[in-house]
């Protein structure tokens, strides 16, 4: 199984094209199993309007110019939006091997209301063990914000890339041979704090002293496609990271998963819709 | 800092109204050494020392970006020292997020959780690019402003004075203070990654540690080579990180 991408997209589809044709094509090593899937975050203004409706009706904004390698394609793009000409080039450029999905944001601004679709599909991924890159240069800060903190949340995901364009490069959507004088991809840390949703939940449930079938139960009603072995692995790293712990035969909170609950429920309060 | 002043100064005015006791004590400001973006930084320093009972510092980066991993690196250990610092005395410590470059946003988060920054904030204005196109006007009387001395600071400040305020200070109406969410790290569990790290870069690696170094390897902190654990060079950043 090969490496899924989350991106979020703004108005240059370069910054999803150009950092996955690199790490296709010149740093595959470092990404076993190349790219499996593209998913897209993109606000769904953008499936509005087509480039030539975006050029026409934007006159104040300069004419932007799009280059495949050193070629001028902005023509052959003007009757899709912005989504779909990342979509386009990165089907024609870039070896992936199941498909590029586009998920349209309702929200580029609040925050809340991205995360709920952030979060199913790290969800989704994390069910799955698979391995998740994401790159946030794409669109608004409350986009980047919104993915990074679902990439923290799911952080055994994977990694988290960045790509900066010298200026004039920003024009690329697949960057020339010489790739490495128009840009610079780099890996941010993120910190690993194994804080699935689902531990959450569980975290939440044992706030009350309950019996291990008892979490058990409740770990098998919210998670109904996983496992019994993996939800059994789940509890075991909640104890080995020491976020609970047995007393006899109950399983309670230990005092790092009471300290974490209480940042959780900070934060709960900050997005009330859950 | 980015190369425009209002995100910051707007986010300035916002926090001084919500702060415990309504005042502000320290403003730190990483600029690179970019002049647009130190003479941006000093003009907000210029600002708000006459204007509130605060201190700001201005924490200038060797490059004139923050594009390259060595760039980032050293914005992550400038900040990272600037938030360890006063959390370790306990200083309640306010991120922004607001200018700069996605990586720096990225950064400031992550530093923000893993060091136990208080709250973090992006402020978003109405009518930015009316702001920028007007700071683009009065930038061009208040070139090297950083380097004036105070004096030549004071007059260039007098004579634009309701053009600065303009761009410094956008109507509360036109800004909205956006709370970016933190995800804790716990002190024992930040200690635990460390001393992986640690044992990995002393080659003194503890096998109850097998499952934690396969998530590091995961996310690119860890490579293996013949059986053998070595720090990436992103490990070994967030090692020196988490060393100060």
């Amino acid at each position: 199984m090969g490496t899924f991408h989350f991106v979020t997209l703004g108005y240059s589809p370069g910054v999803v094209t150009c950092p996955l044709y690199i790490l296709s094509k010149y740093m595959a090593k470092e990404m076993p199993g190349g790219v499996q899937k593209v998913l897209i975050f993109t606000p769904s203004e953008l499936r509005e309007k087509t480039l030539g409706e975006f050029i026409k009706e934007s006159k104040s904004i300069k004419k932007p110019t799009f280059f495949i390698k050193n070629n001028d394609v902005t023509k052959r793009y003007l009757h899709l939006s912005i989504p779909e000409i990342a979509e386009r080039v990165l089907s024609e450029y870039v070896d992936v091997k199941e498909d590029i999905e586009i998920i349209y944001l309702p929200d580029k601004v609040n925050v809340s209301r991205m995360l709920p679709i952030f979060a199913e599909h790290f969800a989704e991924h994390w069910k799955h063990r698979n391995n998740v890159w994401v790159n946030p240069a794409g669109g608004t800060v409350p986009m980047s914000i919104a993915i990074m903190f679902m990439a923290q949340l799911y952080a055994a995901a994977g990694k988290i890339y960045y790509t900066y364009a010298h200026p004039g490069s920003e024009r690329y959507l697949i960057p020339p041979d010489n790739w490495k004088e128009h840009f610079e991809l780099t890996m941010l840390p993120i910190f690993p704090t194994f804080l699935h949703r689902a531990y959450i939940l569980t975290l939440q449930h044992v706030r009350k002293a309950r019996s291990k079938e008892e979490i058990l139960s409740f770990l098998r009603a919210n998670n109904e496609e996983v496992d019994d072995n993996r939800l059994r692995w789940m509890l075991l790293r909640l104890e080995s990271y020491g976020y609970i712990e047995k007393t006899q035969r109950k399983v309670v909170l230990s005092s790092r998963g009471q300290e974490v609950l209480k940042v959780i429920d900070k934060i709960a309060k900050l997005f009330p819709r859950g | 800092m980015g190369l425009q002043p209002s995100p910051i100064s707007a986010l300035i005015d916002c926090l001084a109204s919500i702060v415990p006791r309504g005042k502000l004590d320290f403003v730190e400001l990483i600029a690179t050494s970019s002049e647009r973006c130190l003479d941006s930084a000093y003009l907000i320093k210029f600002d708000v020392e006459g204007r509130l009972d605060a201190r700001v510092n201005v924490h200038v980066l060797s490059g004139e970006d923050v594009k390259s991993f060595e760039d980032v690196a050293e914005f992550l250990k400038v900040s990272g020292r600037i938030i360890r610092y006063y959390v370790e005395r306990g200083v309640d410590v306010y991120v922004s997020v607001s200018g700069g470059r996605k990586d720096s946003v990225s950064s400031l988060i992550f530093l923000g959780s893993l060091f136990g920054a208080k709250r973090a904030f992006h402020i978003i204005t109405e009518g930015i690019s009316y702001l920028n196109e007007l700071w683009f006007q009065v930038y061009q009387h208040l070139k090297g402003f950083h380097r004036f001395p105070q004096e030549e600071k004071q007059q260039k400040y007098n004579a634009y004075k309701d053009l600065i305020n303009e761009v410094l200070h956008p109507s509360k109406e036109a800004v909205n203070l956006v709370e970016v969410p933190l995800l804790p790290v716990t002190n024992s569990f930040r200690k635990n990654i460390h001393n992986v790290l640690k044992g990995i870069s002393s080659g003194e690696v503890s096998t109850k540690s097998e499952e934690i170094i396969s998530v590091l390897r995961k996310m690119g902190y860890v490579e293996f080579k013949e059986k053998t654990a070595f720090l990436t060079r992103l490990g070994k950043l967030l090692l020196d990180l988490l060393e100060g």
